[in-house]
């Protein structure tokens, strides 16, 4: 089966004015296969959000290439990319916010607002569709930020550290919604994060990123039955999981 | 009365207590007219004169708006072309910093030597005097967008000019607003200034015929018309920016402690 998203031997470095070169990924091999949820664990400046970026085709990698379902890469556009804050148009309305990637990709506005009206419900924005984002909590601007990537319908869905800025009770309910949204629509997610409970409750495989540079990542099956509940968290698998994971970053540093 | 109306009233009643101040004194003082008038003879002179001082207006502010329009079209393109191709910035950037600091009083004659007396060297002081802020506030605001959010819309596969228009240009608004307040009363100033140099109306040629004939009350007058004229433009560009950039205004409903029920 051919993969959603690859990435054959990429590397990629940042270099400074100065000329100092941080190299962040050397020959790095990566499958996503379709309809998977797979998370990217890995601590604070480890390069997760680069090689979330390189998926996107934010960024072009100096060598390797990025396969989207076997096509080469070379421009965004065709993947759905959300970044950690909701960058929410503060001069906009939650529906025109939400349209703005459909219009962008030559969906009339008319067309592209029915849209986004049609699934404003289910991602519990009902009734705050002519709300301007000042009149939203951080969870519902989270939600429709969330909203704008998901209505282009595009694969892979890259999310990256979407509830890192949420407070823990928030994020839980987000946790708890976005495992029931993906339940239903079952779309190939890469979700980066550096919180091991929420990559084990919600993905297929977990991708550890322990190194720097990042040469290959450490790769953990999640086999809990679907549809999962928020208990799973509490079980003793959930627990082992969590242990061998965190040990697997911990080696990594050492 | 609620805090809002007293802190709009304050200002009014510091500048009647001001004016009335300086009428006491003046008339005490027993000071000659030609030398310091006082508001009601610049009052009597406002009025007495109010047909040549609104024809002479009209004049002043015809050569403000040409150069306002000018610096307004060549200074937004100028800061738009600067943000789309890098190396022009380098280029222009310095070159409008140039335009700020060329002495537009010690020109002014040049441009009456090449261009006449006509309208055409006011326009000119004026395009010095607001090319200026209009540019940098503009390219410092086009400038000042969210990487991030243009990385988004980049992701949309949204083109460039989809991108100027729907973030960059709307987040460079209260910066481009804020070059346009300095520019619209820097204009009133630099074409009543010009106008000293050589003129056959305008106010400020009204300001040099007045002070010619020692007849110092007409020039406070013309101060005053022009003074209006600025807070009018002033007050008119702020009335545009509360209704387009509403947002940047818009603060989250402030709530303060109820009073204890008596």
């Amino acid at each position: 089966m051919t993969p959603a998203l690859a990435l054959r031997q990429v590397s990629f470095a940042y270099v400074n004015a100065s000329g100092e070169r941080w190299l962040v990924l050397e020959g790095l091999d990566v499958s996503v296969m379709p309809q998977t949820f797979v998370a990217l664990v890995g601590p604070s400046g480890s390069g997760k959000s680069t090689l979330l970026r390189l998926m996107a085709g934010l960024l072009r990698p100096q060598s390797g290439e990025v396969l989207r379902f076997g096509q080469q890469l070379h421009s965004p556009g065709s993947v759905a990319y959300m970044p950690q804050r909701d960058l929410l148009l503060p001069w906009k309305t939650v529906v025109e916010n939400a349209a703005a990637g459909l219009q962008a990709r030559h969906v009339p506005r008319k067309q592209a607002e029915q849209r986004v009206r049609e699934l404003l419900p289910a991602f519990g924005l009902e009734g705050f569709g002519e709300a301007t984002p000042d009149q939203l909590s951080g969870g519902m601007r989270q939600r429709a930020a969330f909203l704008r990537t998901a209505v282009l319908e595009a694969e892979p869905l890259l999310l990256d550290e979407p509830f890192g800025a949420l407070d823990a009770l928030t994020r839980a309910d987000l946790q708890r919604w976005l495992l029931h949204m993906w339940e239903q629509m079952r779309r190939t997610v890469v979700l980066v994060t550096h919180d091991v409970d929420e990559a084990l409750l919600l993905a297929d495989q977990i991708f550890v990123i322990s190194e720097r540079p990042i040469r290959h990542t450490q790769t953990f099956s999640v086999d809990f039955p679907r549809p999962r509940t928020y208990e799973v968290t509490l079980t003793p698998d959930f627990l082992a999981y969590k242990r061998a994971i965190l040990v697997s970053l911990q080696e990594g540093r050492a | 009365m609620n805090r809002y109306i007293r802190s709009r009233l304050f200002a009014p009643l510091l500048i009647l207590a001001l004016l009335m101040l300086w009428e006491a004194v003046g008339r005490l003082a027993h000071l000659p007219p030609y030398i310091v008038p006082v508001p009601s003879q610049i009052g009597r002179a406002l009025w007495e004169d109010r047909v040549s001082l609104w024809e002479n207006s009209l004049t002043t502010l015809g050569e403000m708006g040409i150069g306002l329009a000018f610096s307004l079209i060549v200074g937004w393109s100028t800061a738009v072309a600067m943000v789309q191709w890098r190396g022009l910035a380098g280029a222009l950037y310095p070159l409008s910093v140039v335009s700020q600091m060329i002495p537009t009083l010690a020109i002014a004659p040049v441009l009456v030597l090449w261009f006449g007396y006509g309208i055409w060297p006011k326009a000119i002081v004026t395009v010095l005097l607001t090319f200026f802020p209009l540019v940098v506030t503009t390219y410092d605001g086009l400038r000042s967008t969210d990487p991030e959010l243009i990385d988004l819309y980049r992701s949309f596969g949204a083109s460039n000019a989809r991108i100027f228009w729907s973030v960059r240009w709307p987040y460079a608004l209260p910066h481009f607003f804020s070059g346009l307040k300095m520019a619209v009363t820097w204009a009133v100033v630099g074409a009543a200034v010009a106008e000293w140099v050589g003129a056959q109306a305008g106010l400020g040629y009204y300001i040099q015929q007045r002070s010619h004939q020692f007849a110092t009350a007409g020039v406070f007058a013309a101060v005053v018309v022009l003074a209006l004229w600025g807070l009018l433009f002033f007050g008119f560009i702020t009335w545009i920016e509360r209704r387009a950039v509403w947002w940047a205004y818009a603060r989250p409903v402030e709530w303060e402690p109820e009073q204890p029920q008596a």
